[in-house]
């Protein structure tokens, strides 16, 4: 069986109102990652630039998505109506989809960044493995968190090093707000248990976007 | 290692800045670490861009950074302290 809805009755739009703090903060980064893009062209930047763009957007899916859904189920009675179970399902597959599949090929792009790998072969693969991740976690949906966590792990694995390679403030904060994310992804693997694990799960992402954008907007107002 | 195309120009612009300002080519070409050729391609790049003038003095050559030149320095010393922080 599928659950569409995964927050608790009181915490809708709340969550919506979480994630549109991580679409700032991710528009953010990628309008001043394109900056240095335009100025460098360096592919890197390109990359750092969509990598962002991509997460950013996979928010603005899942926000879309859930107000649909949060919509038609306060509209409909108790006992849903098989056509409404059906279209309710197909927004639900192909919204969390497209909000599953940006958010790990953004992650990805922040990965192969992060192992400086330019081995084309395995990009791909890591890209086919996020394409099969976001569809089969559809009946499973802790697989998808489950991958995000690990995909973001070396992530924060290589913020931790370049910390303790430059030893700056922000790149602690950096690093910081990564772990915070990664540890949403965690909490989020076991969201089924109980809504209140969803809840956390938010307040960690929001916590960590909330570092993030105020990293950088110190590191930029310097 | 070798440097980028961007790297090579902030540091030349700061060297102007570092000398007051105004720098003789052959200061320049020391500070620089450039083959001559490489500096004047460079150079030009510079100067078409607004970011260095030229001027003579009692028929010396020298160049001069302007304000353009100036703010590419600081906008890139931000940039690098943002890439830094990610480790990029």
């Amino acid at each position: 069986m599928v659950n569409f809805v995964f927050s608790p009755e009181w915490f809708y739009g709340l969550d919506s109102l979480f994630d549109t703090i991580s679409i700032i903060t991710c528009l953010f980064i990628a309008l001043y990652a394109h900056r240095i893009y335009k100025m460098a062209r360096q592919k890197k930047y390109k990359m750092f630039f969509y990598s962002f763009l991509l997460i950013g957007m996979s928010f603005l899916f899942k926000i879309g998505t859930n107000i649909t859904i949060y919509f038609q189920l306060a509209r409909t009675p108790l006992l849903l109506p098989i056509a409404t179970v059906i279209k309710v399902g197909r927004l639900y597959y192909g919204g969390y989809l497209l909000y599953k599949l940006t958010f790990l090929v953004g992650i990805v792009f922040l990965l192969i960044l992060s192992l400086k790998t330019n081995k084309r072969r395995l990009n791909l693969l890591l890209l086919f493995f996020c394409l099969v991740t976001a569809h089969f976690s559809h009946w499973a949906f802790y697989q998808f968190h489950l991958v995000a966590a690990a995909f973001l792990f070396v992530v924060v694995l290589f913020f931790r090093d370049n910390y303790l390679k430059t030893k700056s403030p922000n790149a602690l904060q950096v690093a910081a707000s990564f772990t915070l994310i990664m540890l949403s992804q965690v909490v989020f693997i076991f969201m089924f248990l109980t809504p209140w694990l969803y809840v956390t799960g938010e307040l960690l992402q929001l916590g960590g976007y909330i570092m993030l954008l105020l990293s950088c907007v110190l590191v930029l107002r310097k | 290692m070798r440097r980028t195309k961007i790297e090579t120009i902030y540091d030349i612009l700061v060297t102007i800045k570092a000398e007051d300002g105004r720098v003789r080519p052959t200061r320049l070409l020391y500070k620089s670490n450039l083959s001559h050729n490489k500096m004047m391609e460079y150079l030009s790049e510079l100067m078409e861009k607004g970011m260095v003038y030229e001027e003579e003095e009692k028929g010396k050559k020298y160049y001069v950074i302007t304000e353009k030149g100036v703010e590419f320095t600081s906008e890139y010393r931000r940039m690098r302290n943002f890439l830094g922080s990610f480790g990029f």
